[in-house]
């Protein structure tokens, strides 16, 4: 009878059959998620390394490596919180490459200089000193205050993304803003005064 | 400018955003700290105002394509995940026959060389090993030489003979004693079997040579005719 069972034609076709559904439900529940978690993948990187075009190769790169293991999680919510820490992960190990930093500072004056032509001279320093203390961060004090500045994240959002109660998150952005304050107290009262 | 007693409650203020009735207080007297306040108002107002477009870029609408294309080129996610379950589960494999096999090593009893090493070397070898050459004893000789080159081996590594005494009872030790013992009263017969084999004889036997008188050579013809009965 056992025999027959493990000879039986129909079921290897079965098997493979079910085998295929599940990963094509797989890869249509990965696709309906990366329609919404593209964009934060992308601002997670793009806050990190200030160029669009490294930004979206790391986001790219962050989507695929969540692809390959998106089987392996458990808890399908924690997808987002779960890419946002691949996409910071590899936008750090992305800048710590020291030529490819240079091109991309570059690139981001340029940028700079054609996206603000009206600008003000003192407005665009500020930017670029605001830019500067944000690299001296901390990492978890970095991430807490872009994730809260990114629209339609409220602090419960934030909580959920980096998996820290609420009160941490709000520990982390009060002091990240007040350490951005100091770097940056003298040059705006500069700015004020002219 | 800040008055001291105020200034970090102020600075902590303006980042959170609210004020305690005690601050609020102040303020409305102290012209200085209000001024100060407004102006570390105005900052965190800046800052929040430059994170905005740093935090929320527009996203190249190529994303979404290019991570689609990259995605038809990779293999199932289900294959990738296997594939690291598989590699998990060869890995253990792979420790566990490596840890088997060096618990085996370890239990494993001493090279036979080291027992044998464990009870001083009998004269009798002794007495062997100095037997002349020429006495060609051809079964005799290998044994008490390997013997003999056994004992030099091990004794040139003194901590194996540590090793030795721990791990033969003592009982064999002690029979191994008595047959050493028993073997050594018998020298006499020993050498009496090696003196017993005699050398080859070096001189011939003449014999006398042998004549053929006649020689009949019967033709295979005549033998198949005979054997026609099979």
């Amino acid at each position: 009878m056992q025999e027959l069972i493990l000879i039986e034609p129909g079921s290897t076709a079965k098997a493979e059959w079910t085998r295929e559904a599940e990963l094509a439900a797989t890869r249509r529940e990965f696709e309906q998620r990366l329609a919404d978690s593209s964009a934060l993948a992308f601002r997670v990187a793009r806050g990190v390394l200030k160029n669009d075009a490294d930004a979206e190769d790391v986001a790219q790169e962050s989507l695929i490596r969540a692809f390959r293991k998106f089987a392996l999680l458990r808890d399908r919510n924690r997808f987002r919180a779960w890419l946002v820490r691949i996409s910071f992960r590899l936008a750090l190990d992305r800048l710590r490459s020291a030529k490819r930093r240079e091109l991309r500072e570059a690139e981001w004056m340029r940028e700079q200089e054609r996206s603000r032509p009206a600008n003000s001279q003192g407005s665009r320093e500020f930017q670029q000193q605001l830019e500067n203390a944000m690299d001296e961060l901390p990492q978890k004090l970095r991430l807490a205050l872009l994730l809260s500045a990114m629209e339609g994240h409220s602090l419960e959002e934030v909580a959920v993304l980096l998996s820290v109660p609420v009160g941490t998150v709000k520990s982390r952005i009060f002091f990240a803003r007040k350490q951005l304050a100091e770097k940056l107290r003298c040059f705006v009262t500069l700015t004020e005064n002219r | 400018m800040f008055c001291n007693a105020y200034r970090e409650s102020l600075v902590e203020a303006a980042a959170e955003r609210e004020l305690t009735p005690t601050l609020q207080q102040h303020l409305s007297v102290c012209e200085s700290c209000r001024a100060a306040f407004a102006e570390q108002q105005s900052l965190f107002a800046a800052i929040d105002a430059g994170l905005r477009p740093v935090a929320n870029p527009e996203v190249p609408a190529t994303l979404i394509p290019r991570v689609h294309v990259a995605l038809n080129e990779e293999p199932d996610a289900q294959t990738y995940s296997q594939k690291w379950i598989f590699a998990g589960a060869a890995l253990a494999a792979v420790l566990l026959v490596a840890l088997v096999l060096k618990l085996n090593h370890g239990t494993s009893p001493p090279p036979k060389e080291n027992i044998a090493v464990q009870v001083p070397a009998p004269p009798a070898f002794q007495q062997h090993e100095s037997l002349p050459l020429n006495l060609s004893a051809t079964r005799a000789a290998p044994r008490p030489q390997k013997r003999a080159e056994t004992v030099r081996l091990v004794s040139r590594k003194p901590e194996s003979l540590f090793t030795s005494e721990v791990l033969v009872p003592d009982e064999e030790r002690a029979a191994f004693a008595r047959f050493l013992t028993r073997d050594q009263s018998a020298p006499a017969t020993v050498s009496a079997v090696i003196s017993a084999i005699p050398e080859a004889p070096k001189v011939l036997v003449p014999l006398q040579p042998v004549e053929i008188a006649s020689l009949k050579v019967p033709s295979l013809n005549g033998e198949e005719a005979s054997g026609d009965g099979f």
